[in-house]
Parts: C-alpha cells; structure tokens; sequence
C-alpha cells in the first residue's frame, strides 16, 4: 500500500462536490482511502493527521486540487486520477447550465455588473475566504449574508462595523436561514407570505417557527439570521439590533419574533429595550432562559413552537397545537418492547432544534448527556458514542469536518440511527427532518431502508420524527410524512409536540429503573 | 476599505479620469538627438526594462549593431559589436526618455521620430517612424537593405512627414484617429488597418500642398500606403503621452508601463515612480509564417505594451474580432480576453469604445492589486521576433504578462504604502 | 448614512460557494448570479496580507 499525492494547479472546486466525489470514489478497485480537497493549509493538515499527505503533496497551494489516496498494487492509477477528475467536471451546474453561450462570472464585481446591481450577496465558501468577500461586498453597498463557519470572530466583528457604519446588513457567520421578502437564503422553507417578522441567531430555530406559522395560516415578512456568536458579549448584537430595527421600521412587518439561545446580558437588555420601545407586537423566544412575565408590547415564549402560535394569537389567529397522543402503531411496539431498553437518542441535524429538545428534557431527566451543552458534567463525553439518554447534534464541527452538513448528506444519521438500535438499552430513537431549499431533496427517502430495517427489529425501539418544514416545500411535506410513517415514524409537526411525545413514551416504559 | 484603501482607490478613479481625458495629438517629427530629452551622441535606447549588452536577446543584439552601421559609428556588424564591447555606447531604456519603441525599440541620435502631445496635460512622447514589415531593424534585421531604408527614412521620410505635419494648426488629433479605428475593426496594436488608412487621410491635404517633388511625394505616399502598421509608432508614442500621466501619482497602483527587452518584462506602478518590477519575458502563442515555429521565436519583447497599458491592443480586442486568426481563435475568444481585462482594471475608457460590447469603453488602468488578487494578468498582442539578430519577424501571437512582477510591485506598494 | 433598504420584495442575489444554493434560488425564481470562485491570490498567505494592508 502507498500514500499518492497529485496536484491539479488552479483548479477550484467547491468543499461538497470534493466531498461527495471522495466518498463515491473511495470504493473504486485497489484504493483504501481517497480525499480530494483543495490544497489550503488547513486542508493539508489535515491530510497530514489522516496520513494521506505525501511529500508532493505538501507543495499544494490553495488554488491547487490535491487528491490524495491510498491504493494497493493492484489500481490502475492513472485510470484512477482520471475518474476522479471527470467525476468533478461532469458536474459543475453553474458551468453546464451557462453553456458555452454564456460567459460564467468570474468575480463579485462582474457578478454586480450582470445582475445590473444586486442587494445581497450570499457566501458560502471556506471560512478562510469568506471574510474577504464579504467585505468586498460590504465595500460595494451589499447586505452580506455568511452563510460559512469557521470565520474568525476579529473578522466578524469588523465586517459587522463596517457594516453599521454603511447602514448594512451582516447576517453569519455560520448564519444558516433568511427570509427576504418571499425568497429564502440558504436553509429556507417555501412558507407563506404574510406579516409576522423574525430575527434569529439561531438558524432551524427560524425554520421551525417560519413552517409553524406558515402551516396554521399565516405568513412570514421577513427573516433575518445573524449567526449564534452575534448575540454573544464580543459582537454584542450588532447585526440582531440592526435587523431588529429594521422589521421595527418595515411597513410591512406587524408582529415580531426574537429567536436566539440566551444572549449576553447586556445584549438581551438592549434587544428588549428597543423591543419594548418599538410599538410592534414582539414574541421573544429566549430558549433555555428562565421564565419571563410578559411586559407588553414584548412577549416570551419558551419553546419555539410557542413563539409561532403566541404570534399567531397577537395577529388573531388562534391555533390550538393539541398535545400529540401516541399513534396506535407506536403503542403495540411500546407494549413489545425489549425490557432493558430504557434510554433516550435524540440525533439532531438542526442544532437550534437539537437543544430545544435537551431545554425541554433536562428538567426530568437530569443525567441527560449532549454535546450542545456548555456545561462539562453535562456533555457527552464522545459524541460518536451515546451512551445512557442523550442527544447529539450531527452538526457539530466535529461531524462535518469532511463531509456535509447532516441536513444535505444522511450518511451518517443513517449509519448512528442503525447504530443506536441495535444498542440493547435504546427505547426510543428521535430525529428531526429538516426540509426546504438547501436541504436533501428527499430525507424520507434516505432514511427508508434504515428505518424499515429498526421498524422490524423484535422489541427494538420506538421512531419519533419532528417534522420540520413548510408544506411547500420542494421535498413534498405530506409525501415526506407519509413515508416516515410507512416506515413506522411517530411523525410529529414540531419539535416541541416530539419532545413531548418521547416524555409520555419514557414515562410508559415497562422499566421504571431510570 | 481602510483608511488607505479609500486612498488607493480615490487615486486609481482619478488615474482613470486623467488617462481618458488625455488628448494626444501628433504635433511633429524630428531628429532623436535634437527631440529626444537625454538623447546623446553614443546613447542607443532599446526597448523594455533596463538590459546589460550581454544580457540583450538576439534581436535587440542585431539591431543595435545595425544601428550603429546607421549612424556610420561602425563600417560593418563586426566593427560594431568591438565598439560595444569597447563600453564606449550607452544603453537606456526608450521608457526613461519618455520615448517608447515597438520590438528592439532601438533608436539612435539620427533617427526621426514623431512627437506627440498630451494636449490635456502638455507633456509629450516620442516614437521612431514604422519601417514597414519584413526585414527590419525592430526585428534585428540589419542587412544592408534595413540600413539603406533607415537613411531614406531620415533622408526623404522625416522631412516630409515634418513639413506636413507642422501645416496642420492644431496638429493632427490621435485620440479621434485611435476612437476611430477602434470601432473599423481595430485594436491598433496588432490590428492598425483602418488607423493607418485613417491617418494617411489626414495627412494627404497636407502632403499635396508641399513644394516638393512629385516622385519623393509619391514615394512617400507609397511607402505609408505599403505599410498596414505605419500608425502603430504613433498610437505608441500617444499611448505614451497618457500613461505617462499618472507617472508619480501618490497612492495610485495602477500600472504606468510595461515593456519588454525580449529577455524580461518589465512593469511600473503610477505611485513607485521609475522603479521596474521584471520578470523573465513569456513565450507568444501565434501563427507563424511559413518556414518558422515556435522553437524560432524570441521571448517576448517590444515596448508596444504601451497600447494595454493605455487601454487598448489586447484590452480591445473585442473590437478586431479579425485579430483572432494570430491565436486560432474565434471571435468570441475576443471578447473573453476583453471581458476578462475588466475584472484588473480600475475603469474604462469612455472615449474608445467596443460597438460589440454595447459601446462599453476599453479597460483601462491595471490595478496591480487586483491582477495579483484574481491572479489574471495583462493579456498582450505582439509580433514575433526571431530568436537569432538580422532575420527578422516570424509571426504574430498573444501572451499574458507574468504574475512574478505584479506580485513584486504589490510587496513595494505595500511596503511603501503602509510603512510597518 | 443612509441605509440601503433590504427588506423588500424582488432581492438580486450573487451567490458565491456551494452551488445548491444558487440552485435553489433559481428555483425560486430570484434573479440571481453565481460566481465562478477562485481562492483569491491563489490563497496564498503572503499575497492576501499584502492585499490585505491595500485595501
């Protein structure tokens, strides 16, 4: 077996098609291992960690396709090389959909150029670069939307200045959602039209509220994301009060919604002060602070579930969210369950709906373990291996290095959920399902097999999905429940109703060593 | 954009302004050594960068000696290259005269040369006239052909072209020539068709009311007419007289010149003044004539340069979709390279415009920053030279300029710019 | 100074990076452009902070 290294000079492709080529090709005859990467510092070390950098290899630059391998003696190397390059090529959509009519746009300032001036720009490029564009774009009068992580926080911090100096918007980094006007950015749902505004640090924290309003009725004006870290004392809510004025100032935004973990305490008193100030209707959805009263015009929600419906109820539409029983399917496996199967696995694509669940369990289940809490005693220790009740977020850092974000690429919820059902002490399985644009075109359809395969598995565990998605989306909402059920899925139309589902579930278990 | 950032860019906007606004208009011929600033009796200027003699490719070698057969400092090529040896010539680029010279550039105290002035701005730049194609001294040709042309041209040529250019009151209007040709199917470096033709008709009122013999006259208008490149030398020298504008402007890193001396590139940067940023000279990919190939032709070399660093030539191609036939290209290819010179340029020019693009005008100004940021540099037209002096032109071609000295003179802006 | 209104209907957006989401503008009928990215400066360290100090 030897480690190749080959050097591609110049030619740039971006981090999932490199990722979903070096996953399609790793089995290819005679190779071990494959990673194609672009040959940035970072990327090299990580090569280097993984043994897959060669001495060639080191001479790559960012600009450079690296595609490194590990291969017996018996692969054709350079047929190999080959596939590997034309599997690249064969899809790159903004090349092939050009043609060769149309020339493709090579930079921010031709792109303004084409577009005859744009609003925003939307960047999801390595975290290295992204500052860089952004604030060219900032520099060209755009609003900026970071869809990237991994930017550093003196970047943001200063993109966001320039930002309130030009009277522009910085949405991220490591913003995953927006709303504006009708179009959805990034992670997006095809909602409804209507008057409810939000501002969120916190990306499906925005979906699920959007998708919740949207599917009792009523309508979204605007969604604006800032990224989880804007809330935080450093950036101190510039981009969160920038986009607060905004939908305080916008004729048609009549209600307002805050979604955000709990911020900084001085960002929170400036947040509701010009909340409180603002004469709009405000639903404040703190999630994981303690209770608040409500002080009119501001309201507090404690779920996400309960934000939507409190701004449905302002605007005059009450909706009534009945508390979900369990499906008759889901109670005769709950009565042949294995008795040892007693824990909880809650294995979460969305991050914002991953700790509205550990929020909402903590207070009955007190050694809950996750690795999206804060708290040392409370983190899971390895969040590849669950272990007693937990929930673990699939989007964490540490699950996307290499390989996409869980809500486009299933791979590996797949492989954890097979994983944690074949656990003995597993009792109930619960997952989210994220649809819209950016999303897997179809999850349900991922999941199938694995879920058929737990769904026959005598006395094994109890399936609960939050369903989280508008009902137009392009993935087909009721298509995408139908199948979760035919597979034997609680499906549950928000987070919210899911977790609590899992507690009537938990709490009718036969053991009640717990 | 920082501090420093909004200055570079107020300068680079403004360097834009300054180079459209020039009006360069041919005003006169005369002799480089009573024209020339600096020009000396044992100076011979060449083009590109500063080049030591042994340092000097084939054609430069081949056309200094020549010259010096010229001007009757050396009885043959031999006699010439123990004059040089002997350290008694002097060697300095066209760019440090404010002059410019296509191919070897070479030009010696003797020869006529047209001047140019920025009516805008009074400054002023010169060029030697068009030899013609074939064997000729730019090339390093240095038969005994190439010198009897040179002593006709300043015998017969110089003097004609003199008194008819001074009847001319307000001298002859490049910029309205060069706007002109751009929207006939030129890019008036490669491609000078219509500008020649354009230029003649200028020129013929004033060179029929000349009190000269009628075969001179004819041998003249011949000559001109035979010569599909004879605007070239002054669209250089004119090109001249606007980038020589910005020379000097503080905080400005928009590219004053490139040049080559066919062994390097050489460039310079509006606010680092003369200082040359060089790197090894490229290989022309062209069409070559019959008999030659690539192993044959010199690197890169000439100061016609001068049109891209002013906004046309190359960064107009889109508007000689013809020029296409030297890279096997098609007219489209055209507009890419075009569309492409957008994306390192500061702005365009609003008075030379591409009737394809929408009358968009030219890019001009290369922001250093920008080609090292895209890493796309300059792309050029040029002749070829051959590689050996006294044979002469071997094709045609195009090239991009090295990204070696971009990134140098990025490192002395910043280095000059923001003083650590 | 004033500000640049961003929340209204009919948003230009340029998409720079994952091409799904310029796709999935397109689906929603945006008028959008996606650039055809390259690292700037070939992502090389010493180029961008020279680039860096002159902008």
């Amino acid at each position: 077996m030897k480690t190749y290294n080959i050097i591609k000079p110049d030619k740039y492709f971006d981090s999932v098609l490199l990722m979903q080529v070096s996953r399609e090709l790793s089995s290819a005859p005679g190779i071990i291992e494959l990673s194609v990467m672009m040959g940035s510092q970072g990327n090299k070390d990580l090569l280097r960690e993984s043994g897959l950098l060669a001495a060639e290899g080191e001479n790559a630059r960012g600009s450079d396709l690296l595609i490194a391998f590990k291969a017996d003696g018996s692969a054709d190397l350079d047929a190999f090389v080959e596939k590997v390059e034309n599997a690249l090529t064969r899809r790159t959509p903004a090349r092939a959909e050009d043609g060769d009519e149309e020339e493709s746009v090579k930079s921010l300032e031709s792109a303004y150029a084409k577009l005859g001036g744009a609003d925003v720009v939307f960047i999801s490029l390595p975290g290295d670069y992204a500052a860089w564009e952004a604030e060219k774009a900032l520099d060209m009068g755009m609003h900026v939307m970071l869809f990237s992580d991994n930017v550093p926080l003196e970047d943001e911090i200063s993109l966001k200045k320039i930002g309130k100096e030009k009277g522009l918007l910085v949405m991220g980094p490591d913003c995953g959602t927006a709303f504006i006007g009708g179009v959805g950015l990034g992670f997006a749902n095809a909602v409804r039209e209507g008057k409810i505004g939000v501002v969120g640090a916190a990306g499906t924290g925005m979906q699920e509220v959007a998708c919740i309003i949207s599917n009792l009725g009523a309508g979204l004006s605007h969604g604006i994301g800032t990224g989880g870290r804007d809330v935080k004392k450093d950036v101190g809510g510039m981009a969160f009060l920038m986009g607060l004025e905004m939908l305080i100032e916008d004729p048609g935004t009549e209600i307002i919604i805050l979604v955000t973990k709990p911020p900084d305490k001085g960002v929170e008193d400036e947040i509701i002060k010009m909340a409180a100030a603002g004469k709009k209707p405000v639903v404040a959805c703190l999630l994981g602070s303690a209770h608040k009263e409500d002080a009119p015009p501001v309201h507090y929600a404690s779920t996400l579930e309960q934000a939507a419906v409190k701004a449905l109820e302002l605007a005059g539409i009450r909706q009534k969210i009945e508390d979900p029983e369990m499906s008759p399917g889901l109670k005769s496996r709950l009565e042949k369950i294995s008795p040892r199967r007693r824990f909880l696995r809650g294995l979460y694509s969305g991050g914002t709906l991953g700790s509205e669940a550990e929020i909402l369990l903590r207070p009955g289940m007190p050694g809950l373990l996750s690795n999206l809490s804060k708290k040392s005693e409370e983190r899971l220790p390895d969040p590849w291996k669950s272990s007693g009740d937990c929930i673990v977020d699939l989007g964490d850092d540490l699950f996307t290095r290499g390989r996409p974000h869980p809500m486009i690429d299933y791979a590996l919820r797949k492989e954890r959920m097979l994983k944690e059902a074949t656990d003995p002490e597993c009792a109930v399985i619960l997952f989210d399902v994220v649809l819209g644009y950016g999303s897997n075109a179809d999850p349900a359809g991922e999941l199938e097999d694995a879920l058929l395969r737990i769904d026959k598995m005598e006395g094994g565990p109890l399936l609960v999905a939050a369903l989280c998605g508008a009902k137009d989306d392009p993935q087909g909402y009721e298509r995408q429940q139908k199948v979760l059920e035919r597979c034997g899925v609680q499906v549950c139309l928000s987070n919210a109703s899911a977790v609590k589902l899992v507690n009537k579930i938990l709490n009718k278990l036969p053991v009640s060593s717990k | 954009m920082s501090e420093i950032g909004n200055k570079i860019e107020a300068a680079n906007n403004e360097a834009v302004q300054m180079m459209q606004t020039a009006r360069p208009v041919w005003v006169d011929v005369g002799r480089a050594s009573d024209v020339i600033p600096g020009m000396e009796e044992d100076l011979i200027l060449h083009a590109g960068p500063p080049v030591k003699w042994e340092n000097m490719c084939g054609p430069v070698k081949g056309a200094v000696l020549g010259a010096l057969v010229y001007e009757g400092k050396a009885s043959g090529l031999k006699d010439a290259e123990k004059l040089v040896e002997s350290g008694r010539i002097k060697f300095d680029p066209c760019h440090h005269h404010r002059a410019v010279g296509p191919m070897a550039g070479v030009v010696s105290p003797s020869m006529y040369v047209f001047v140019i002035e920025n009516r805008t701005h009074g400054n002023r730049a010169y060029c030697t006239i068009n030899e013609g194609l074939g064997k000729v001294l730019r090339f390093g040709a240095n038969s005994d052909e190439v010198i009897r042309r040179l002593k006709w041209m300043e015998h017969t040529l110089g003097p004609v072209l003199q008194k008819a250019v001074r009847q001319a009151k307000d001298g002859i209007d490049i910029k309205a020539v060069t706007a002109q040709a751009l929207q006939m199917g030129d890019e008036c470096h490669n491609r000078n068709v219509a500008a020649s033709t354009l230029l003649l008709k200028e020129l013929v009122p004033y060179l029929l009311k000349l009190d000269i013999d009628r075969e001179v006259l004819v041998s003249v208008i011949e000559f001109i007419m035979g010569n599909p490149h004879f605007f070239l030398n002054v669209s250089m020298a004119a090109c001249k007289s606007i980038a020589d504008v910005i020379r000097g402007k503080e905080y400005c890193t928009v590219m004053s010149a490139m040049a080559r001396n066919g062994t390097e590139l050489g460039i310079q940067v509006a606010s680092l003044g003369d200082r040359w940023f060089t790197a090894p000279a490229g290989n022309p990919k062209g069409l070559y004539f019959p008999g030659f190939t690539e192993k044959d032709a010199n690197p890169d070399l000439g100061d016609s340069t001068i049109s891209e660093t002013a906004g046309i030539g190359a960064f107009a191609m889109a508007a000689a979709p013809a020029i296409v036939r030297f890279i096997g290209g098609s007219p489209k290819d055209a507009v890419r390279y075009t569309r492409q010179m957008y994306e390192i340029c500061s702005g365009t020019h609003v008075d030379y415009q591409i009737p394809y693009m929408d009358f968009m005008g030219t890019p001009l100004g290369v922001d250093i920053r920008k080609v090292v940021e895209k890493q796309v540099t300059p792309i050029i037209n040029t002749g070829i030279a051959h590689r050996e002096p006294g044979v002469g032109q071997v094709g045609a071609g195009i090239l991009y300029a090295p990204m070696d000295c971009f990134e140098k003179a990025l490192e002395a802006l910043a280095d000059t710019l923001v003083p650590a | 100074m004033e500000k640049k209104n961003l929340l209204k209907k009919g948003i230009k957006v340029i998409s720079m990076g994952l091409p799904i989401f310029y796709e999935s503008l397109k689906a929603q009928d945006v008028e959008t452009v996606q650039v055809d990215w390259k690292p700037p400066a070939r992502g090389e360290k010493r180029l961008l902070d020279l680039l860096r100090k002159l902008r």
